[in-house]
C-alpha cells in the first residue's frame, strides 16, 4: 500500500516539505506516522466506494461515497470536494440507474415530513388569489406532494400560460380566482416566485363554478358546471380527473 | 436566642455586602484537594443532558443542559419572506434569544446567526426564512456554548439540510491556567477589568465546532492574553 514512497523524496519536517503534485501526506493508521501517498483521482472511480451501505443510519456530515459523474448526491445529501456527505439524520438509500450509468446516493428519513421549499424546476400546487390583465397572483400551498408550513407568493405571467399560440392566451380566459392549479417554478423573482403552466400536464386541476359545484372539464380549454351547465374557459391540466375514475364503465 | 445569634454574626461580618456573603469569591482551585470548587478537574466538563423532539408542533426542537445551564431551542419554517425584508436569492435565518428575567447581549444573537449561516445549506430554500428561537432557562455559565449545541441538535431533529451538526464549548483563562466549561461562579470570580489593570491577562473563549468536517463555525474571545 505504501510502496510508492521513495527514499529520495522523503524530506524531514525541519527542512520544509515541498508540495509535489499528485501526492499527499497521510497519517498511516497502523504505524501512526505521516506517509507520502499518491492521491487517487476521484473523478475516474467507477466502483461505488461506499462507506455507508444501504439502510445504514447516518448523521449529518458523515462521509457516504465518492462523488463524480457516475455518482451523485440525491435528496438529503450534498457534494463537497468530490465526496458525498449526509445532510440530514436518516438512512442511506442507494438508487442505481444502469441506462445512464448513474448511481444516486440519498438520505431518507421516516416519520417526519421532509424539509422542502419551492426551487427552480419543482412542480407546485397553488391557489389563484388575484388576477389582472398581465398576471395571476397565486399562493403556493404544496411542493410536489408535501404540504408547506407557510404559503408562499407566486405569479403566473400571461406569456407563461401556454406554449402553443402563446400570444393569444389571456389570464381572464385561463384562470379564475379560487382555482387550484398545478404549475412549475421557472424563476425566482424579486418579490414572488415566477411560475409557468406551459406543459400539457400543468394548468387548472380543480375549479368551482359560480353556482358552487366542482366543474368538470369537457375539453382542454373548457370546463362545465354539472348542475347549471354553465361553461367557462380554462387552461385545463391534462391529468386524470377524479370524476372519470368514478364513472368508469364496469 | 435566635435573634441575638443572628445579630452577632451580622456584627462579625461587618463591611461585607450581602452578595459577597452569599457568593464568596473563592480561588478557582481548591488548595486542599487540588481540584476546582465543584470537584472537577481542570479539563473536565460538567455533566451534559440532551434531548430532541420536545415540542411536537414545531419543525425541530431540542433541550440541552450543561450542568445547571439549561437551554431550549425551537426551529420553525421555512416561512415566506415578508415584503419589508430585502430580496435574497438564498435562504435567510432569523435568530431570537430570550432569557428568564434578564436581557441577552445583542452580541449573542449576531454570533448565533453567523454560526447558523455557516452550517445550514441555504441554497435549498431560496427566498424563505428559517426561524430559530432559543430560550435560556438558567444561565450558570457558558450559555452561548449551550445555545450552539441546542441549535445544532434542533436543526438535525427538524431534518433541515446542514453541512454538519455543531457543538459549542467554553474555555476560561485566568492568566495562568485554562479551565474547561466554567460555571457562573468561576466566571464571576475572574474580574476582567481587574486582570487588565494588573496586566495579567485572562478571558473567555467560546468555540463552535463541526466535528465530522473538522471545521469551526464560531470563535469568539473576551478579555486579553499577555505573553
Amino acid at each position: 500500500m505504501n510502496s510508492s514512497i521513495s527514499t529520495e523524496n522523503k524530506s524531514v519536517a525541519g527542512e520544509g516539505i515541498k508540495e509535489d503534485e499528485g501526492y499527499e501526506w497521510v497519517i498511516d493508521e497502523e504505524e501512526g506516522v505521516p506517509k507520502r501517498k499518491k492521491i487517487e483521482d476521484r473523478t475516474k472511480v467507477r466502483v461505488l466506494n461506499v462507506q455507508a451501505n444501504d439502510g445504514t443510519f447516518v448523521m449529518p456530515g458523515q462521509k457516504l461515497a465518492v462523488a463524480n459523474e457516475y455518482f451523485e448526491a440525491g435528496e438529503g445529501a450534498y457534494e463537497f470536494a468530490n465526496v458525498i456527505y449526509a445532510a440530514i439524520v436518516g438512512k442511506v438509500c442507494i438508487e442505481k440507474f444502469p441506462e445512464q450509468e448513474l448511481t444516486v446516493v440519498s438520505v431518507k428519513r421516516k416519520g417526519k415530513a421532509p424539509f422542502i421549499s419551492p426551487t427552480i424546476g419543482s412542480i407546485v400546487t397553488c391557489t389563484v388569489v388575484n388576477r389582472t390583465y398581465g398576471l395571476a397572483r397565486c399562493l403556493i400551498t404544496h411542493v410536489e406532494d408535501v404540504e408547506l408550513d407557510d404559503t408562499m407568493r407566486g405569479i403566473i405571467r400571461r406569456e407563461y400560460i401556454t406554449d402553443k399560440n402563446r400570444d393569444a392566451a389571456e389570464i381572464q380566459s385561463s384562470f379564475g380566482v379560487g382555482d387550484i392549479i398545478l404549475a412549475r417554478v421557472v424563476g425566482i423573482g424579486e418579490g414572488d416566485f415566477i411560475m409557468s403552466t406551459s406543459e400539457d400536464a400543468l394548468g387548472v386541476a380543480s375549479a368551482t363554478s359560480p353556482a358552487g359545484y366542482q366543474m368538470i372539464p369537457i375539453d382542454w380549454t373548457t370546463m362545465e358546471c354539472p348542475v347549471s351547465k354553465a361553461r367557462v374557459s380554462r387552461k385545463v391540466a391534462k391529468i386524470v380527473q377524479p370524476q372519470i375514475l368514478k364513472s368508469e364503465p364496469s | 436566642m435566635e435573634t441575638t445569634s443572628s445579630n452577632g454574626t451580622a456584627s462579625k461580618l461587618k463591611g461585607f455586602s450581602r452578595a459577597d456573603l452569599l457568593n464568596p469569591k473563592l480561588p478557582l482551585i481548591n488548595t486542599e484537594t487540588g481540584k476546582r470548587q465543584d470537584g472537577r478537574d481542570i479539563n473536565e466538563v460538567r455533566p451534559v443532558f440532551v434531548q430532541t423532539g420536545i415540542k411536537e408542533e414545531s419543525r425541530g426542537s431540542s433541550y440541552v443542559e450543561y450542568g445547571r445551564t439549561k437551554v431550549i431551542c425551537v426551529v420553525q419554517g421555512p416561512r415566506d419572506l415578508s415584503k419589508k425584508i430585502d430580496f435574497s436569492p438564498t435562504g435567510l435565518i432569523s435568530v431570537d434569544i430570550q432569557t428568564v428575567g434578564g436581557k441577552v447581549p445583542e452580541r449573542f444573537t449576531t454570533l448565533m446567526k453567523d454560526a447558523l449561516e455557516a452550517i445550514v445549506i441555504l441554497d435549498k430554500f431560496p427566498k424563505a426564512i428559517l426561524e430559530v428561537h432559543l430560550t435560556i432557562l438558567e444561565d450558570s455559565g457558558s450559555a452561548l456554548a449551550a445555545c450552539i449545541t441546542a441549535a445544532g441538535l434542533a436543526l438535525a431533529d427538524g431534518g433541515i439540510p446542514v453541512f454538519d451538526i455543531m457543538i459549542g464549548s467554553t474555555l476560561l483563562f485566568d492568566g495562568k491556567q485554562y479551565y474547561f466549561d466554567p460555571t457562573r461562579k468561576e466566571l464571576d470570580a475572574l474580574d476582567l477589568t481587574e486582570q487588565e489593570i494588573n496586566d495579567v491577562g485572562g478571558g473567555i473563549i467560546t468555540l463552535g465546532c463541526m466535528p465530522s468536517r473538522d471545521q469551526t463555525c464560531l470563535l469568539t474571545f473576551e478579555g486579553s492574553k499577555h505573553q
